[in-house]
């Protein structure tokens, strides 16, 4: 219950919100260091790098999930 | 400390319905704040916000004669310090029937450098160290001080061109390979991948996806130190993901990854403890490390699956920022896992920003991790005690502090500073300190 709730208050959310398009002139905000999804790169490596060989479970961040490394994650 | 999926999942409920109201409600900033960011590269658009300091000639603003030029357009370094301590099975620093030490410290330097050839292509080149030293928490030490000091060493560059999309106005489209090393003592990996992003709706919506493919070879080192032969393995990872601009304050992310592996995936010097029982014959002090170690063994493929949603949102009368992130991983090794994470930033000062994150890590474990095997198990059997592939939960809390300098001096390239702490916990007894320090330039 809880589950199907939160996915469709997410999904339900995204869709209304995004029927307004944004144009470029207004996405000064957008553009701040503090919104940048993925985060500085360098600090993202190094964080994905860690974190990746200390855990089982990588992916999802547009990388693969193993390989590249004597770790075996 | 055990976490139930339906109080992670209710707990990520209230977080989530919080933060769509926040970007449903659409707060229209004021018109009059300051344009002083750094400019940012592929952003929420494809095309970078324009630097105003650097408009000072018709030429410049109409790029004439840049067709054929190189420019370097920015540098990054960071440098990392990792303190690890910590006990796991597979490590033979310790008693014969473990867990032995995870200690070891890690000096991380990393480097980036962007350039801007013409007008559409670029070249983002990445290169990373890790410098291990290790107090012996693989068999290679039995033997050997030959790995006590482990170097690691890796390039990738990324070229990619960006040109505005022949069937939808507003919208651009980047093409994009991927080459690359990895060198770690007798380690070699050789990376290679080509991606492309396409935006929709003058740029509103992006669609990305990429396809990537890891080679790696190396020497089979066994637990006892020896090293007979080299083996390889094979690596394929796609991913895909949507991003979408939800009002001029918010933004959010959707992103699928499936990687395919086959080849040897253990680490042929790992080791897994053999747990004698009342009345079988213990190995004597002098017994070679096979008579009470079995090696680690992994199955030839595995198939990882990997979602994960990020959202952000900017609160302009308090100039915060707020990061949620989910991710669902699973694979055919047996392993789900929930991460979670929030991410908080605050603008102290229009140069000075602190951001505050805490992350939650649950696993269940791969199905043939034990910490310790009974005698006489088939060799072939597959077989782990590796710590990180064991069930736990995962605590982290980060912080930063960045300078922002170009809205400080007068020089609109003057560089940013950051300096950034993290602490990990892990309930199988490992714990991490990570002290990171970071500058970037434009130019």
């Amino acid at each position: 219950m809880l589950h199907s709730m939160f996915w469709g208050s997410l999904i339900g959310g995204l869709t209304i919100s995004a029927c307004t398009p944004v144009p470029q002139s207004r996405r000064q905000y957008l553009a701040d260091p503090t919104m940048q999804l993925g985060g500085n790169p360098l600090e993202a490596r190094a964080l994905r790098k860690y974190r990746g060989t200390r855990e089982g479970a990588n992916g999802g961040d547009g990388k693969a999930a193993g390989g590249g490394c004597g770790c075996a994650n | 400390m055990a976490i139930s999926y339906a109080s992670f999942v209710s707990q990520l409920s209230w977080i989530g319905g919080l933060s769509i109201i926040l970007g449903g409600a659409a707060i229209e900033p004021e018109s009059n704040e300051p344009e002083s960011k750094q400019t940012a590269t592929f952003a929420s658009g494809l095309v970078p916000v324009p630097d105003s300091g650097e408009r000072s000639s018709d030429e410049s603003i109409l790029e004439i004669g840049r067709e054929k030029t190189w420019k370097i357009e920015s540098v990054s370094a960071r440098v990392g310090v990792l303190i690890q301590e910590g006990r796991g099975y597979q490590s033979q620093a310790g008693p014969r029937e473990g867990p032995g030490s995870e200690k070891l410290l890690v000096f991380q330097p990393l480097g980036s450098l962007t350039l801007r050839q013409g007008l559409n292509w670029r070249h983002d080149i990445q290169w990373a160290m890790d410098i291990v030293t290790a107090a012996s928490p693989d068999a290679i030490d039995a033997t050997t001080s030959a790995s006590r000091e482990n170097e690691a060493g890796e390039v990738v560059v990324t070229s990619s061109v960006q040109r505005e999309s022949p069937l939808l106005s507003q919208s651009h489209q980047v093409w994009s390979v991927s080459y690359g090393v990895h060198f770690e003592e007798h380690w070699r990996t050789f990376i290679a991948g080509m991606g492309f992003k396409q935006g929709l709706f003058a740029d509103n919506s992006t669609i990305a996806a990429n396809i990537l493919g890891i080679y790696d070879s190396f020497d089979a080192v066994r637990i006892d130190g020896n090293n007979n032969d080299r083996k390889d393995r094979g690596t394929i990872a796609v991913n895909g993901s949507w991003t979408q601009i939800l009002s001029s304050i918010s933004i959010a992310s959707l992103a699928y990854g499936f990687t395919y592996q086959t080849g040897t995936l253990e680490n042929t010097w790992n080791s897994v403890p053999i747990h004698f029982s009342p009345g079988q014959t213990m190995p004597s002090a002098t017994a070679t490390v096979k008579q009470y170690r079995y090696p680690e063994r992994f199955p030839d493929q595995r198939k990882r699956h990997a979602v994960a949603f990020q959202f952000a949102q900017h609160i302009p009368p308090t100039r915060s920022s707020l990061h949620l992130g989910y991710r669902f991983y699973r694979d055919d090794f047996g392993l789900s896992a929930h991460s979670g994470e929030i991410k908080a930033y605050q603008y102290l000062v229009p140069w000075i920003y602190l951001r505050g994150s805490y992350r939650l890590h649950t696993q269940n474990g791969v199905d043939f991790f034990a910490a310790r095997m009974p005698n006489g198990v088939d060799p072939a059997q597959a077989k782990t005690s590796d710590s990180d592939l064991a069930p736990f939960v995962a605590h982290e809390w980060g912080a930063k502090l960045a300078f922002l300098l170009s809205d400080l001096l007068p020089s609109r390239r003057a560089p940013q500073l950051d300096v950034a702490y993290t602490r990990y916990i892990r309930s199988n007894h490992l714990h991490i300190h990570f002290l990171s320090l970071g500058y970037g330039q434009l130019f």
